[in-house]
């Protein structure tokens, strides 16, 4: 029987692999704000196709990694890539779609003018027209030409990040990198702005999202990185986030509730007022549904968890203390 | 991308720009209008000296040359309307960075591909623009005064483009300055101090340096001091020390400002 593999007997017919590389790159990247940390030893991939959620709480360096992302500000130490090439390439940019947390626009302009300005530095147009995809994108998320042909500065807050994200989608980029897309819109148009991250992401596009809300991330997102006070937490699928997390559970009893028995299936009793209590449900879930069903309830609700009790979550297990380096 | 930059600075301080250079054309006018109508001979200066302390006397007849005519219709040059209304022009151009970085568009316009010589190429091109306008502007008045008024002299208006000219380089110099400090500044109100601050510092130099040794030879770093429109406009000869000075420091400054703002963070 021989032994040879097919690459060794037909190299020639084969065509070399080309393996692109990560879309973004950060290798131990580092910033300092005299002796504050923005972001230290970060690294970091992030690959062609994938939406990938940036998690952390307020000062935790997600803004301050973009922003080296972007060179908009340059790094202490370490090194920034996008699409295999130093972030320093200004040519890098045309691939890129923008939208900045904290959206400053133009008040003296209309819409319409900023948008087809940012088109103009944008340069090189993307695929398609852009006119008609800068219109289709303004009708998906409710800016229609009246809107368009208003001053900036008479907008909302609401209405300015709709031009932002049109402007981040309007030349169909290769990367998106988009810092909190969904603060002050709508649920609908909230709703509007996951699809069109889940439709550039079908076209072939990566999406870098970074966010407060865990829900939008959960639902959008193949990874997620957590940051904080600039290092890399987690660095998580979103399945592992998912069980990583603790879900928050209120339930109303119609009789006394089966404290006893809620223990027994794992859930941590967090507040009694008479018949309605508050839990913290770690891991499965299943248990406390079959524990429920066997209880007369009136009402069930799980709230949201803050992103900082998602952290905390995380971050501490069940004593309480912090989680130590190298624990699983 | 410079073309949409420019385009967009012109069009947000058309009005401005329209307003003074109307204002510089009318006052330029208007100066060729009352040197016609006085007598600028021996008897005016006499005349002042009678009602004027001789340090002022010899400030209007040396300073800003207003013993002839033609020193009159050159003083529009540097009469004190034109110079602020230049000065704030140009101090508007060139901090329009730190206005942009303070409004946060700054971000918004370098995430594209808009390399950052590129960025302040188009605020050096309006700034450059403004600055060979608002000169222009005073040569118009200067050109139409000098064909519609009944003039004691025979002088043409092209007499006047040197005065014009140092004066561009005037402001060409005090804005690059004054763009070297903005493309360090966070905010626009900082820039502006900075640059106005400057200017005055230089106008006292070269003021205070006529009159007191100390600073005769301080005065020297001052672009006022090679600022001389009378002189440019009626001195025997072209003055080119003065232009090869302040175009080197215009120069040197806009060198300075681009690599400045080149390892800035924004």
């Amino acid at each position: 029987m021989s032994t040879e593999s097919s690459a060794d007997t037909e190299p020639s017919i084969q065509a070399p692999m080309v393996i692109s590389p990560p879309v973004i790159q950060a290798k131990a990247l580092t910033r300092f704000y005299g002796s504050t940390v923005g972001v230290e030893d970060l690294d970091l991939e992030v690959h062609q196709g994938e939406i990938f959620g940036f998690l952390g709480p307020n000062g935790a360096g997600k803004t301050t990694t973009i922003r080296l992302l972007l060179d908009l500000i340059r790094a202490t130490r370490g090194e920034a890539l996008l699409f295999g090439t130093p972030s320093r390439s200004p040519e890098l940019r045309s691939r890129i779609g923008y939208l900045p947390g904290e959206l400053s626009l133009d008040g003296r302009m209309t819409g319409l003018q900023m948008l087809r300005f940012l088109s103009a530095l944008q340069g090189k147009p993307g695929s398609g027209s852009p006119t008609n995809r800068r219109d289709q994108l303004c009708d998906r998320l409710g800016l229609t030409p009246l809107d368009l042909g208003r001053k900036v500065r008479e907008y909302s807050r609401g209405m300015k990040q709709k031009v932002g994200l049109v402007a981040a989608f309007q030349h169909q980029p290769e990367l998106l990198i988009l810092d909190e897309p969904t603060t002050g819109l709508d649920p609908l148009v909230r709703e509007v702005v996951l699809q069109l991250m889940m439709e550039a992401k079908d076209g072939g596009a990566t999406v870098f999202h970074s966010s407060h809300v865990l829900s939008e991330v959960d639902r959008t997102c193949d990874r997620v990185a957590i940051l904080r006070a600039g290092r890399m937490a987690a660095l998580l699928t979103v399945e592992e986030s998912r069980q990583a997390s603790t879900r928050m559970m209120v339930v109303d009893f119609r009789d006394e509730p089966p404290l006893e028995g809620l223990a027994a299936v794992g859930a941590i009793l967090e507040r009694r007022v008479g018949g309605q209590v508050e839990l913290r449900v770690p891991g499965e879930i299943q248990p406390l549904l079959a524990l429920l069903a066997e209880h007369p309830v009136l009402h069930m609700s799980f709230p949201e968890p803050s992103l900082e009790e998602a952290f905390n979550a995380f971050y501490r297990d069940g004593s309480g203390r912090d989680r130590e380096e190298g624990d699983p | 991308m410079i073309r949409a930059l420019f385009f967009r600075s012109i069009r947000q301080h058309a009005v401005l720009l329209a307003m003074l250079c109307l204002s510089l054309f009318l006052l330029e006018f208007f100066l060729v209008w009352v040197a016609a109508q006085m007598d600028l001979g021996p008897e005016f200066r006499q005349l002042l000296e009678t009602i004027l302390p001789p340090e002022i006397t010899e400030m209007i007849f040396g300073q800003f040359s207003f013993s002839s005519f033609e020193g009159a219709v050159a003083f529009g040059y540097q009469h004190p309307f034109s110079l602020v209304a230049c000065i704030a022009m140009i101090v508007v151009a060139v901090t329009i960075p730190a206005a942009e970085r303070e409004k946060g568009l700054l971000d918004l316009f370098l995430a594209r591909p808009v390399p950052r010589t590129r960025y302040l190429l188009a605020t050096l091109s309006f700034f450059l623009f403004s600055a060979l306008l608002l000169p222009m502007a005073l040569l118009g008045g200067t050109a139409v005064g000098l064909r519609v008024v009944d003039t004691p002299s025979e002088v043409g208006w092209l007499e006047y483009l040197p005065s014009a000219l140092v004066l561009a380089l005037l402001l060409l110099s005090l804005g690059s300055l004054t763009l070297l400090l903005a493309t360090g500044a966070r905010r626009r109100g900082v820039a502006v101090a900075q640059g106005v601050g400057l200017t005055l510092l230089f106008y006292w130099l070269d003021f205070m340096g006529e009159y007191w040794e100390v600073l005769e030879t301080a005065r020297k770093g001052s672009p006022f001091f090679y600022f001389d429109p009378g002189m440019a406009a009626m001195g025997s000869e072209f003055p080119a020390t003065d232009f090869l000075v302040l175009g080197a420091i215009t120069a040197l400054a806009s060198s300075m400002a681009f690599l400045n703002f080149q390892r800035q963070d924004l």
